[in-house]
């Protein structure tokens, strides 16, 4: 009966144009969406906000993982409360969550109005018309029509490249076809009408696991998805056969994915310079968010080359040195969320003793998310006396078996020409 | 009896020293006196000492402030006095002994002495400041990122530093002669600038190591060690060139400079200290290729290594729970 209601509707609604369509739109699903808070407990003041939206008719809403983040960490310190387009507010409770795409579904317990939103079951044509519903900056439910632009180029977890305003506070609020039905959940923002959304089969899938989900502690779901995730991510790049390319005079590996994404700079142009230095940095512009403090899923590779023909080698490897002692992860991370480093040291060389170094790695460990480390390396060459290579990576949130894997691999493809 | 009657500070070192061998010694500050001092406090007839039978004896003359022995029994009639007595008159100290008073064993040249003696000529402190001042130009020099280097910079940056490391010894010096001790400015400074280059050569050896071995080695307590043991020979040699102790009692007082010294670089390690350190700490000394004579590690070996890395790091999750 529902969908035969949804086919009518949508028959009628061809019909009509765009602006007429979006207020159709939100006139029928306002009663669905919800505004999303998290209620600092200490001083019942609001401490962050978002969108949410109704997915069944007994009161499951779905919305973004990091607008309820800090109930996810610290349920103690806060509640989660809804307000519905009545002006009607009440507790929600969080059922699951999927850190990789940045999504959650509470439950609005009491009374749930029985209408929700239907989750499209196609991708959306590129240049199709949708429609982003949400809450931005507490101003009160608004829709902002947009074109669908595909997937999101180079990028390892997919989003939906929407031009139209998403803007914070929208966060979580549903973008739906003129059909109103669910093609995409509004996650982010790069600015003057670029916003990215996370494309619907997500929900589905969240969905539809979601039995076995609930059965699970939310630490858990996130441990098994961050684990699932890197799984993912190192399989495909160990998988890949790297490729080695030119970097000055030294040979660096290219992992051939194209979510890793290279820059270059070089002080050739400064005449002053005592040193010719050139870097190449190559960085994966994606992470996985767990809190404000933590994030994590992300991989960082950094080569810098190092020339000083005019100056004495003794003179150059002390400035040299002061080049590598500075090296830090590249995600973030706090007290609660893991360990301090620890670091070895030695002088290595590669299977065919083209390179030595003295390689560094350093290791720290998830607290709550056991089995899943940080790495950081960084290796500077020794083997020459006016030149010199860093190369240096950190891996974030891996098991020990890919942090290993990987630092081989890397440190086997590192050369010089 | 011969009477010797030594004139001495509150601090009891020596100011003079008289012989008598008369039968009476009168003392005051009047100029008729055999020993004459020129205390204000002291009258003019204060003291009369006398030699009858073998003994001497004292007698104040009723003088203003009186005369006490050094264990507060005041001179209210005459007493027997014995060697090395000490009584105080005014705000004066004497001290009188007999001819046959013991004296400490002669102490015969040490090599220690000689040692010292070599350091403190001056081609060897200049050598000693030289090459600490070279060294110092060198690291600046080789340290320095810009291409046009100010060498007046250096200079005025070598010579502060210098002048800065002289003014300890100095000091030591300066402290000898405020207790009438002889100053030794000399062999304070040459000890002093041989042990402070010693450290360079420390510092050298510590990066030799930090680079050639791998971090599985644990030899940080030795150069610890080594760096305790330089900063407490030089207290040592500081003491033993300032003042006459006791070999217990310099060792004491070098081995709390020491203990001061590092504690509070400890203390201070200590509460600059994070709670917590998102940054990995490690060692990133690098010297010229020559210096590289360990040797390299496979790639297998290094990783098979960090083994350990992620034992420890687990551990600190589990420890801190």
């Amino acid at each position: 009966m529902k969908r035969f209601v949804v086919l009518v509707f949508s028959v009628y609604s061809f019909i009509l144009g765009a602006t007429e369509q979006a207020q159709k739109i939100f006139q029928d699903m306002a009663p669905s969406l919800y505004q999303i808070r998290l209620i600092d407990k200490a001083t019942s003041e609001k401490s962050s906000i978002g969108s949410g939206f109704q997915i069944s008719d007994n009161g499951y809403i779905a919305t973004n993982y990091h607008v309820i983040s800090g109930y996810a960490q610290h349920p103690e310190k806060y509640i989660i409360e809804y307000e519905n387009d009545q002006g009607k507010k009440g507790h929600l409770s969080l059922q699951t969550v999927d850190v990789i795409n940045d999504l959650a579904i509470v439950l609005l317990a009491e009374n749930p109005q029985t209408q929700h939103f239907m989750i499209s079951e196609q991708t959306p044509e590129k240049g199709e018309e949708l429609y982003s519903l949400g809450n931005p900056h507490d101003l009160g439910m608004i829709v902002v029509p947009g074109t669908y632009n595909g997937l999101k180029k180079e990028a390892f977890n997919d989003r939906i490249h929407f031009t139209g305003s998403v803007n914070p506070g929208m966060s979580g609020g549903p973008v739906v076809n003129r059909f109103g039905e669910v093609v995409g959940i509004n996650v982010a923002s790069s600015g003057n009408q670029i916003g990215f959304l996370i494309p619907h089969d997500k929900l589905a899938a969240l969905i539809n696991n979601f039995d076995a989900q609930v059965e699970k502690t939310i630490d858990q779901q996130i441990t098994e998805q961050l684990k699932a995730n890197q799984n993912r991510l190192l399989t495909e790049i160990m998988a890949n056969d790297w490729q080695t390319k030119s970097f000055a005079d030294a040979s660096i590996p290219d992992t051939g994915v194209n979510y890793i994404r290279c820059w270059g700079d070089s002080n050739a142009d400064k005449t002053d310079a005592l040193l010719f230095k050139a870097v190449t940095n190559c960085q994966m512009e994606e992470y996985v968010y767990i809190s404000e403090a933590f994030t994590t899923g992300s991989i960082d590779m950094e080569f810098h080359f190092f020339k000083g023909e005019e100056i004495s080698s003794t003179r150059f490897y002390q400035i040299y040195q002061t080049q590598i002692n500075r090296a830090g992860a590249s995600n973030r991370a706090g007290k609660e969320d893991v360990s301090e480093f620890e670091c070895q040291h030695n002088i290595t060389t590669d299977s065919d003793e083209s390179i030595r170094n003295k390689a560094i790695l350093c290791i720290r460990a998830f607290k709550k998310y056991r089995g899943l480390y940080d790495v950081m390396y960084l290796s500077a060459s020794i083997d020459h006396d006016k030149q010199a290579l860093v190369s240096h990576f950190t891996l974030s949130g891996v098991d020990k078996n890919f942090a290993q894997s990987f630092s081989k691999k890397f440190m086997e493809s590192v050369k010089w020409n | 009896m011969e009477l010797i009657i030594e004139e001495i500070s509150h601090g009891k070192k020596l100011i003079g020293r008289h012989k008598f061998a008369t039968s009476s010694v009168n003392i005051g500050r009047g100029f008729h006196n055999d020993i004459i001092l020129s205390d204000p406090h002291v009258c003019a007839e204060h003291l009369s000492l006398q030699c009858e039978g073998g003994t001497w004896f004292v007698e104040d003359l009723e003088s203003l402030n009186g005369s006490i022995f050094a264990n507060k029994q005041s001179i209210t009639r005459r007493h027997a006095i014995e060697s090395g007595d000490i009584i105080q008159l005014g705000k004066s100290q004497l001290r009188f002994y007999f001819a046959n008073h013991p004296v400490i064993k002669s102490v015969a040249f040490s090599e220690l002495e000689s040692l010292v003696e070599r350091f403190g000529r001056w081609p060897m402190i200049i050598t000693m400041i030289a090459l600490f001042s070279v060294i110092n130009f060198a690291l600046l020099y080789l340290n320095n990122p810009n291409k046009e280097i100010v060498y007046s910079q250096i200079f005025i940056g070598v010579i502060s530093v210098t002048v800065g490391y002289a003014l300890w010894p100095l000091l030591c010096s300066l402290m000898a002669f405020l207790n009438k001790h002889e100053p030794r400015v000399g062999s304070q400074l040459g000890v002093s600038f041989v042990i402070i280059n010693l450290f360079w050569f420390t510092d050298f050896f510590k990066a030799l190591f930090s680079f050639n071995l791998s971090s599985q080695w644990s030899w940080g307590w030795l150069i610890a060690l080594i760096s305790i043991a330089l900063t407490f020979s030089l207290f040592w040699f500081n003491l033993y060139i300032a003042f006459a102790q006791s070999a217990k009692r310099r060792f004491k007082i070098a081995a709390g400079i020491t203990v001061l010294v590092y504690g509070g670089l400890f203390l201070n390690d200590l509460s600059d200290k994070p709670e917590f350190n998102p940054y990995p700490v490690y060692d990133a000394t690098i010297l010229t290729p020559v210096f590289s004579v360990a040797p390299a590690s496979t790639t297998e070996a290094f990783i098979k290594q960090s083994d350990e890395l992620f034992i420890d790091a687990e551990k600190q999750v589990d420890e801190k729970k």
